[in-house]
């Protein structure tokens, strides 16, 4: 089964993926259910070739107001003596102050695309803006090995 | 396969929870009809009676845990709900029922048999509340808190599905609290009379003793008379006690405002310390709970509540730990004693140095009363939901077993 509420991701959001995975096209990918009256899948919102950290967070954060998004960011960071690294991290970004309906709909539908981004090796759930600060992602990324 | 769903027939959603049932159209965000989970009997006859009145006995159902000898309890809440609250014809709708995280397969199987055979709905589905109330928060991952009438328990939720080994529950909640208050009543010699007994009351001074004109109702049972008592305490509760945010300090409460309750029969006093003393036992249960008169109640095996968390957590992987920390919901009717959540915090940054505590306690009382209905009903009015309703033909197909397959 796809997810809780029989939402299933659209396969566009996987090609999309791929190219920001393989082809380092993009920096961060956002998805969003679609706005049809139905709510029936999980679509591509945007994706950005070259964006800041906090530029993609002053978008989860500022920009889309209370609008929950999934979203993928490439993140590179220097793991102390080690060198650069990368990861992808995957964003469940549901906002504390959005509408309960879109918080139980974005929730329940998180498995059918998180399962299908085969090669995330971080998951963050954000509800408010200091779970998806720079530094409390970094510090997960670094726990992680 | 048949749809529903969207436009088309509503789905009707059922939350039976221990002292309260909510029922309701999905896709409304209240529910139509919120009654007790009791009704009352008429002795001779064993059957439910038209209206519950002073010579009926009061029944609880046992809903987070029914046993065998519930069921045809449960089913009177059924309908009650459905035939006399939402007033529909079951057979025109497909049904969505909440449980409790704990319960077995066979009281899944047999709440789906129920709903197909005697109900005949449409379509049928059964979802944790945990989950539900977690979801309803934005949080596929989370750890639940839920403290209400019967029951307080504690479920980790991760991905959306429960964590059995991590499920902690006992039975100290708002219930057993107004029987303490009840016994705390006793000792300082307050005796309640409920609102039906009352034919006439005079204002009096505060610690006067009742000047109170008694109506006579010879035949009233006692659990109908029970009842009507734990109401008076119910509204106490609400009014008077308070969680002490930090650990108990008397001399500290001492110095806090006194609070002042009138009884039905106008007997009116004021309460200090004790309006702390009884919540105290959500925090620290052997050493404030006055010995209950319930037989088997094992006072020292009771765990404070952040004790509960700490174990929950402490149960799954250590990798999702600190992300449970981080998500605590609270829900249930007891959570909105005042100070709750400020001493859950208090207590668990004490046991937990360090790590970064996120309490989660939505502000609006029908999300904390309901989050479980209300979660049912979103999802139930969901257009894609409809793929995973139980279909009469799968049930026919396949029998009850198939709750286990496609409600996980």
């Amino acid at each position: 089964m796809s997810s809780s509420s029989g939402v299933s991701a659209s396969d566009e959001c996987m090609e999309v993926f791929q190219d920001l995975k393989l082809k380092k096209k993009y920096k961060y990918i956002l998805y969003k259910i679609n706005d049809s009256k139905d709510r029936t899948e999980i679509v591509l919102d945007r994706a950005e070739e070259k964006a800041s950290y906090e530029e993609f967070k002053n978008v989860l954060v500022g920009e889309l107001n209370v609008d929950p998004r999934y979203a993928v960011f490439d993140f590179d960071y220097e793991k102390p003596g080690e060198g650069q690294r990368n990861k992808l991290v995957f964003f469940s970004w549901v906002p504390d102050n959005a509408r309960v309906h879109t918080k139980m709909l974005y929730a329940s539908s998180k498995d059918a695309i998180r399962k299908k981004l085969v090669g995330v090796g971080i998951e963050v759930q954000g509800t408010d803006p200091e779970e998806v600060d720079y530094s409390a992602v970094l510090e997960k990324v670094l726990r992680s090995n | 396969m048949a749809t529903f769903g969207g436009d088309e027939v509503s789905a009707l959603v059922l939350d039976v929870g221990s002292c309260w049932t909510r029922a309701g159209y999905a896709g409304e965000d209240t529910p139509k009809a919120v009654f007790p989970t009791s009704y009352g009997y008429i002795a001779e006859a064993e059957t439910a009676a038209p209206n519950i009145d002073e010579d009926t006995i009061m029944k609880n159902v046992d809903s987070d845990a029914p046993k065998v000898q519930d069921w045809d309890a449960l089913e009177k809440i059924w309908d009650h709900a459905l035939d006399k609250r939402l007033q529909v014809d079951p057979t025109e709708h497909p049904l969505f029922v909440t449980e409790a995280a704990w319960n077995t397969r066979e009281i899944r199987e047999k709440l789906t048999e129920i709903a197909f055979e005697k109900y005949r709905v449409l379509a049928f589905y059964v979802a944790k509340n945990p989950v539900l109330s977690a979801f309803a928060t934005g949080r596929p991952t989370a750890v639940v808190l839920d403290c209400g009438h019967s029951t307080t328990s504690c479920v980790p939720v991760v991905d959306g599905y429960v964590l059995k080994k991590g499920i902690y529950k006992q039975p100290v909640a708002g219930d057993f609290l107004s029987e303490q208050i009840m016994q705390q009543f006793q000792k300082l010699n307050i005796n309640v009379e409920p609102h039906y007994l009352i034919a006439k009351k005079t204002v009096v001074e505060a610690d006067q003793p009742a000047v109170v004109v008694y109506r006579d109702r010879p035949n009233t049972t006692e659990s109908y008379h029970k009842y009507m008592q734990m109401r008076v305490i119910h509204e106490f509760k609400e009014s008077v006690c308070q969680v002490f945010e930090s650990t108990y300090n008397e001399l500290v409460i001492a110095a806090r405002p006194m609070k002042t309750f009138e009884f039905p029969d106008g007997f009116n006093t004021s309460f200090g310390v004790q309006r702390f003393d009884v919540p105290e036992i959500l925090f620290n249960p052997p050493k404030f709970i006055m010995q209950p008169d319930r037989p088997s109640f094992d006072t020292k095996s009771m765990l404070g509540v952040h004790q509960m968390i700490y174990n929950s957590v402490s149960a799954c992987d250590i990798d999702v730990r600190p992300l449970l920390l981080n998500n605590i919901i609270l829900t249930g009717g007891t959570t909105l004693l005042p100070g709750f959540a400020d001493r859950v915090n208090y207590e668990l940054s004490m046991m937990l140095h360090g790590m970064k505590i996120k309490l989660h306690a939505p502000g609006n009382t029908i999300e904390r009363k309901c989050s479980s209905w209300l979660g049912g009903s979103i999802l139930a009015s969901l257009g894609t939901f409809h793929q995973l309703w139980i279909s009469r033909k799968e049930y026919e197909d396949q029998g009850a077993m198939i709750v286990e397959k496609k409600c996980e």
